[in-house]
């Protein structure tokens, strides 16, 4: 050791200093870590003067996360001339003097580290690195510091903010409807032909298909599908029409057979009401479509609805479905699919359509009230999108110093 | 044996193709056996990679992700509880019983749509605002920066009021029509030539008026509380021709990822199983 040392200072100071420097390393302390004997990966490192060490080595509880991480930052040593660090590697112990095992390293142009992964509620210690080659140089034992969960997060405040306005304006709205206020709607043409789809498939005597897509419940999609399936089945059982939903989902099949035998139950016809036409086909995306592309062909259904969460299955489906005669209203938020059902269905809800037609359906005051708040809601962002161009406008231009709208979007 | 499976799969491959011709009992067969195998194939998939290490492993081998848990520790309870509402479920099989199934129903539409309102709001709202809320002009002069922007956004104006209030205002004079069509579509297109020219300066960004008038119309298409007339209607006018651009292009492209799935299936046919392709 000391005679590798001592080549590496003879080269730059010259062979006189060589047993000067030697001299003085042998007097030195030696690092924390090495006092106490225990072998670590960070003690058998070359720890070389030469190289002055990470200065005002600060080690905090990351803010805003869930635990387990701490934020390390240092400093660059301002003594060092410029390149001679070309890294530097972090340190972490459980204990002020030993164990230290390296845990991270960075770029010299990078003065900050996130230590991740850790125990909740245990102290650790860390010690910041300045490399060059297989020189290091230790900057002092900084801790202890602890890791811990957050409750909350500052950085979503603004979310949080959208939430309550959002929220709002959906409970004044709905109390609104509830009182007896009048709620206008837009027409949807669409939802108009609903009706018309169910009648026809009432006069031809043939079945309505419903198809709610392959998404689980957690879909946004599924849900106002299955809002709409049960108005949907409120008309086939006034008509007595047969509803046949062939399901990918064995969750959204429980939750369709309540939906459905509800609105028959609502409608006065529970006797109408057939388990076995709300059944479970199968997860896997093309089998379900040869299912459903069967079930096409043999019942011959007079109207087919698309309703939901769909994916490369919508064209094959849809373009079945015109080819045995079949009316056909779809409804998706699925953008890469929406060029297809516009292009083979009579009808086609676009996005967010979707979600009011339930609302529009049913006229029930509490979707009525939510279809309203969403719509306040949409207004408010509109607004806040033009304050916003125009913000970053000046704010390019120079004409303001910063973009003062910047921080209601900003995300953590 | 690599050969009669590959021989199965080309002729189940063929048979389902046999739907292009008509409903046919090659298809039906094909049919039947796909949907079958796939839901058992999905049972065990669910049993093995749900069931079994989220409920039947913690709750009776106590071991979770491998780890051993404690009989009665939170774990094991967060374990347990969900199990017994999975049960719930088929209580739908008892009609006397079946209303116990909705709490899980509830517990689980409820949870699923609870979660979802602060990553929604995240990504869908505030990121898209994030993203949209950009500069429309350039930074080399300020001051034809601002010229220039009052005259695009004077030209934006005059394109929407003669392209689509002009046009929901109504006139009789067939004429008129005619010359409010022309006057648009001059105006339409000296607008776009100003602004292409402005914005091939690095004054103005074409794009990004392009992707806030877009978006606006857009949105105004989606709002629902009012009659689309007037400037609502024209907004609406423009986020509908914005969103059929996109849809046009969506197609396209999808069309041409759809055909790749087809140079699979026949790449299977005639290199997998005839060899007669390399």
């Amino acid at each position: 050791m000391f005679a590798d040392k001592g080549r590496l200072s003879a080269e730059r100071f010259g062979a006189g200093l060589v047993i000067l420097t030697v001299t003085a390393l042998s007097l030195c302390p030696a690092p924390a870590a090495a006092q106490d004997g225990a072998p670590t990966e960070a003690d058998s490192l070359a720890s070389v003067p030469s190289l002055a060490p990470p200065a005002n080595v600060q080690v905090v509880d990351r803010d805003n996360d869930r635990g387990s991480q701490i934020d390390v930052s240092w400093e660059p040593p301002a003594d060092v001339e410029a390149g001679g660090v070309e890294f530097y590697r972090i340190f972490r112990s459980s204990h002020p003097d030993t164990g230290f095992t390296d845990v991270g390293r960075v770029g010299f142009t990078q003065t900050s580290y996130v230590d991740a992964g850790l125990e909740n509620e245990t102290e650790y210690y860390y010690r910041v690195a300045a490399g060059a080659g297989e020189e290091l140089s230790y900057s002092p034992t900084i801790g202890p510091v602890v890791s811990r969960p957050h409750w909350f997060n500052t950085e979503r405040l603004n979310c949080l903010v959208a939430v309550v306005i959002f929220v709002a304006a959906i409970i004044i709205f709905v109390t609104w409807a509830k009182g007896g206020r009048e709620l206008f709607i837009r027409r949807l043409p669409g939802l108009d032909e609903m009706d018309n789809a169910v009648g026809r498939a009432t006069e031809m005597g043939k079945p309505i298909l419903y198809i709610t897509g392959l998404s689980g419940i957690s879909d946004v999609a599924t849900i106002a599908a299955i809002n709409i399936l049960g108005e949907v089945a409120k008309k086939t059982a006034e008509y007595n029409t047969r509803l046949i939903v062939p399901c990918a989902d064995p969750i959204v099949m429980a939750v369709e057979q309540e939906v459905v035998k509800e609105a028959y139950a609502e409608m006065g016809r529970p006797d109408a009401y057939n388990d076995d036409d709300v059944f479970y086909l199968t997860r896997s995306q093309f089998a379900y479509v040869a299912g459903v592309n069967g079930i096409m062909v043999r019942q011959r259904p007079a109207t087919i609805l698309y309703m939901g969460m769909f994916y490369a299955e919508s064209l094959v489906l849809a373009e079945t479905g015109s080819s045995v005669g079949a009316i056909q209203i779809a409804g998706t938020d699925a953008v890469t699919q929406l060029p297809f059902f516009i292009t083979s269905c009579d009808y086609t809800l676009i996005g967010e359509e979707l979600y009011a037609a339930s609302a529009y359906l049913s006229r029930e005051p509490i979707l009525l009230g939510g279809l309203k708040g969403q719509d306040t809601f949409k207004f408010l962002v509109g607004m806040l999108l033009i304050l916003g161009v125009i913000a970053a406008t000046l704010a390019s231009i120079g004409a303001i110093e910063a973009n003062f709208m910047a921080p209601l979007y900003s995300t953590g | 044996m690599t050969f009669i499976w590959t021989t199965i799969g080309a002729l189940l491959t063929l048979s389902i193709y046999s739907f292009l011709y008509k409903d046919n009992p090659f298809y039906k067969f094909a049919e039947h056996l796909v949907v079958g195998v796939s839901a058992g194939y999905y049972l065990v998939i669910y049993y093995f990679n749900f069931i079994h290490p989220n409920v039947f492993s913690p709750v009776f081998l106590l071991r979770m992700g491998g780890e051993p848990i404690g009989f009665g520790s939170f774990l094991w309870w967060m374990a347990l509880i969900p199990g017994l509402l999975g049960i719930l479920l088929y209580a739908r099989f008892f009609p006397k019983f079946a209303w116990v199934g909705r709490w899980a129903l509830g517990v689980y539409v409820g949870g699923y749509a609870g979660l979802g309102i602060s990553p929604v709001m995240q990504a869908r709202v505030i990121e898209q605002l994030r993203a949209n809320a950009v500069s429309v002009a350039g930074v080399e002069d300020p001051f034809a920066a601002m010229t220039n922007l009052a005259l695009g956004v004077v030209i934006f104006a005059a394109m929407t009021y003669l392209l689509i209030v002009k046009r929901n205002l109504g006139t009789k004079n067939l004429l008129a029509k005619i010359g409010v069509l022309l006057v648009s579509a001059v105006m339409g297109y000296a607008g776009w030539w100003v602004l292409s020219l402005i914005s091939s300066t690095g004054v103005v960004s074409l794009t990004n008026i392009l992707l806030v008038v877009g978006l606006l119309g857009t949105l105004s298409y989606f709002f629902f509380s009012m009659k689309h007339k007037g400037l609502l209607g024209g907004l609406a006018r423009v986020g509908i021709a914005f969103l059929m651009v996109g849809f046009g292009a969506s197609f396209g492209y999808t069309v041409m990822s759809r055909v790749s799935l087809l140079i699979g299936r026949v790449s299977f046919l005639l290199h997998d199983w005839l060899h007669l392709i390399d």
